[in-house]
């Protein structure tokens, strides 16, 4: 059965102003995913070195908290910071990925571990010093319990207090108690990681 | 303070290689969103037409056979089938999707019910999945037997399409309600250990 021809104009035009629509949304989107990537790439990868070790994995890791972000931006309504909301998104993506990435870490522990191929560009003693102790931060931080990881990783990134409580829902009290307990155990762990290694 | 700066500093300074460029990220992200729907479609599709092939199969068998028994069989093979249509379209449409802009805590027992859920779904298998179709055919193959013992043709090959198909039946148990529900399992004990540091008492919300 043939629609009347007035309702097929209007039927056509609707379907015309949806497509607008989308594109508009999808523009939107776009820009929207170019500009956090621009803003935070380099703090989404140094979370995802936070959680796992490898380049791979990491590159995995960094690959997948980005397209949760792009399927995330169109539920985002404004109500947080745009970097709470970003910091969220993240974590919550790398906890969800980390039973399967740790399964995976597992099976192939033999591999080698990350930084090793930026040693090989580091020349100075000095350099090559702050590196170490860097890699012992890294992995001290990866042998944090989760929620622990996950709030010095935040305050790592700068983010305050009450930034932190939005974020992770705990209150500011628990963030400041957790985070002065956290830091100790790092310096502990940094020197032993650091102690082991001379 | 120094220390923390310096663990700031330390944190912020590492150096990453960035494997992909933005540009590229934006098409592998579209991509990679695609891919995954058209996956879950997929698999669904599949599940549906082979349950529709079976419905319709079973139900012209039902019509155009003469022997009872099998049609009882024939029947309840192609009811299971409409069963498993109706719980794969109701439950098993794919991941749900919990919101990632949640708090931490509030993601973390999403996620777990999202895992019990999950595990509850593959431990109901045998009854939406396996056990409908499984007695439809045990009722068949009850009809072909009767009708060979009424033939007075009797044998071993009577016992082969049973013992096959009850095989078959016993794997796909064994892949859902213990490979499945183990693998399941693990993954939520490791939330668990996340989720109950964050259903401490020291929760904002």
């Amino acid at each position: 059965m043939r629609l009347p021809v007035w309702k097929r104009k209007s039927m056509s035009t609707q379907a015309i102003a949806q497509q607008g629509q989308e594109r508009v949304e999808d523009t939107t989107r776009h820009e929207t995913f170019l500009h956090l990537i621009g803003q935070y790439e380099a703090a989404l990868r140094r979370l995802a070195a936070g959680y796992v070790a490898r380049d791979a994995d990491r590159e995995d890791l960094f690959q997948e908290i980005a397209v949760g972000l792009w399927r995330a931006i169109p539920s985002y309504r404004g109500e947080a910071s745009e970097r709470t909301w970003l910091y969220r998104v993240a974590h919550n993506i790398a906890i969800s990925s980390s039973a399967r990435l740790y399964r995976r870490e597992k099976r192939e522990r033999a591999m080698p571990e990350a930084f090793d191929h930026i040693s090989a560009r580091l020349d100075s003693e000095q350099e090559l010093l702050r590196n170490e102790k860097r890699r012992a931060l890294v992995e001290a931080i990866r042998s944090l319990p989760a929620l622990d990881r996950q709030i010095v990783l935040l305050h790592l990134e700068d983010l305050s207090y009450a930034e932190i409580e939005q974020i992770s829902g705990l209150s500011q009290s628990a963030v400041a108690t957790r985070l002065s307990r956290v830091r100790e155990r790092l310096k502990e762990e940094m020197q032993a990681r650091e102690m082991g290694r001379q | 303070m120094k220390a923390k700066d310096e663990l700031r500093e330390l944190w912020c300074t590492q150096p990453y290689s960035s494997a992909t460029k933005r540009e590229d990220l934006v098409k592998l992200v579209q991509k990679q969103t695609k891919r995954f729907d058209r996956i879950i479609l997929i698999r669904n599709l599949l599940e549906c037409t082979a349950a529709a092939v079976v419905l319709v199969w079973f139900t012209l068998f039902a019509v155009r056979t003469q022997d009872t028994v099998q049609r009882v069989g024939s029947i309840v093979i192609a009811a299971s089938a409409v069963c498993i249509i109706y719980f794969l379209l109701r439950y098993a449409r794919g991941p749900a999707n919990e919101d990632p802009s949640q708090n931490l805590s509030a993601y973390r027992r999403a996620l777990l019910e999202r895992y019990d859920t999950q595990i509850r779904l593959l431990k109901s298998v045998k009854y939406w999945y396996l056990v409908p179709p499984y007695v439809g055919l045990l009722i068949g193959s009850a009809g072909v037997l009767l009708s060979h013992a009424r033939l007075g043709v009797v044998g071993w090959r009577d016992l082969v399409g049973p013992a096959l198909y009850t095989a078959f039946f016993v794997f796909v148990w064994w892949l859902n309600e213990v490979k499945g529900v183990a693998r399941l399992r693990s993954e939520r004990a490791r939330l668990l250990s996340i989720g109950e540091e964050a259903n401490g008492s020291d929760c904002a919300d």
